[in-house]
């Protein structure tokens, strides 16, 4: 009888003793072996790219998934162009770039806003759910862009075309000083399935490139200059 | 008292493997069909209504024709007077809803090889909202890289927010090399006219 039992399971029976005669730990660790080895025709093993944040320097070219943009220097004025209201409680901060589409789409606000911060600056300020402006920290704050052959702002970007532009900050509050140079850091995002409406959309912007920029003031710019 | 399961018989384990076959062939003829049906960039497209420069054009809240096209270097809103690193795409069009309040929020330009500049931020379309019947005169301007405009294309919408199944009218502007040659080289300001209701 014994004889029939064990051939009527097979080739599955010595495995099955085997398996029983294991402490829990080594099965654990044995599924964990068969998990990892599964895993590898479907990418389990491929390695992933490096979320390290990379130094970048002024004038390089630089991608966020949507956009390319340079930035080579920044300024502050309390006045920076004659479409700018004259600023008695704070100054402007301009991080002054070039800015390209890279796909064949106009990228809107959106992808503007998650481009860049200035992390590490505090007393930015910010209007937030179009409420009144209040200082936020500063990985809150989004640039507005500017473009400085007219100095009008774009709120997007249609693509084949460079323009030379401004990313532009209020900051507010005397308790610090701006230096010489202004920390910038760069944000990529993903493109990649949209969770809840089934879109392919630009998503999570994670912090790409950081560089340091040379910062300098500006006087205002006055209405009677010719 | 621990019992053996009785031994599967060879009719019974064959039937098993049968059962299993089936469920992985109807999982794959699923696959394949699923496959084979068109995704939402098929499903989701506006019904597009071609026309010509020249053309009304009907859309599903109305009729549209473009009246008068224009390209420079400049252009002065009667607000804002903007630059562009490309040319400013300038067109009044004549607006009328067919069937209730209307108006068109959404516009775009594309080119021959797809490429999309839509108005958004200081590309914009002006139209009021009118009831039917009662024509109108919208204004757009869009800024485009200058070697896309032959052959483009303006793509005109009721809804800005979406246009997934509405109507989409699809004009082609007829712009040639020549005319974006001579567009370029204007060092005259175009000044947008303004939005009116009830043009002729």
């Amino acid at each position: 009888m014994a004889k029939a039992s064990a051939s009527s399971q097979g080739w599955l029976g010595p495995i099955r003793a085997w398996v029983a005669a294991q402490p829990l730990a080594r099965l654990s660790y044995a599924a964990l072996l068969i998990v990892l080895l599964g895993s590898a025709p479907f990418g389990g093993w491929r390695s992933t790219a490096s979320d390290a944040v990379a130094q970048a320097a002024p004038g390089e070219v630089l991608s966020t998934g949507q956009l390319e943009i340079t930035m080579e220097r920044a300024i502050w004025s309390t006045r920076p162009a004659l479409t700018f209201s004259a600023n008695k409680r704070g100054v402007y901060v301009l991080v002054l770039g070039t800015a390209r589409v890279v796909g064949d789409q106009t990228v809107g606000f959106q992808g503007i806003a998650d481009s860049m911060r200035l992390l590490g600056v505090e007393d930015l300020y910010r209007t937030p759910n179009g409420t009144e402006k209040q200082t936020s920290p500063a990985d809150q704050v989004a640039p507005e862009l500017w473009y400085r052959d007219d100095a009008t702002r774009l709120g997007a970007l249609g693509p084949g075309m460079t323009y030379g532009v401004a990313f532009v900050f209020e900051r507010r509050g005397a308790g610090s000083t701006l230096g010489d140079t202004l920390p910038v850091t760069v944000y990529r995002d993903t493109y990649r399935r949209h969770s809840i409406n089934g879109d392919m959309e630009w998503l999570d912007p994670t912090p790409a490139y950081r560089l340091v920029l040379p910062l300098e003031e500006r006087p205002p710019v006055s209405e009677d200059a010719p | 008292m621990s019992s053996t399961p009785p031994p599967l018989g060879p009719g019974r384990r064959r039937r098993k493997a049968t059962a299993a076959l089936l469920v992985v062939a109807a999982l794959a003829v699923g696959r394949v069909v699923t496959d084979r049906l068109p995704g939402d960039d098929v499903t989701d497209r506006p019904f597009t209504v071609t026309g010509s420069l020249t053309d009304e054009v009907a859309l599903r809240t109305g009729s549209v024709r473009v009246l008068e096209l224009h390209g420079a270097p400049t252009i002065d809103t009667g607000i804002d007077g903007y630059r562009t690193p490309g040319l400013w795409l300038t067109a009044s069009l004549r607006f009328v809803p067919s069937d209730g309040t209307s108006t068109l929020s959404y516009a775009a330009v594309r080119s021959r090889d797809g490429r999309v500049w839509t108005a958004d931020g200081r590309n914009r379309i002006s139209c009021p909202l009118m009831v039917a019947l009662v024509p109108s005169r919208c204004v757009l301007n869009i800024e485009v890289a200058p070697e896309a405009l032959p052959g483009a294309e303006l793509l005109l919408a009721p809804l800005s927010t979406d246009q997934r199944r509405d109507s989409m009218a699809v004009i082609d502007l007829g712009i040639t090399a020549e005319q974006v040659t001579q567009w370029q080289a204007q060092t005259q300001t175009v000044v947008l006219p303004d939005v009116e209701v009830g043009v002729a």
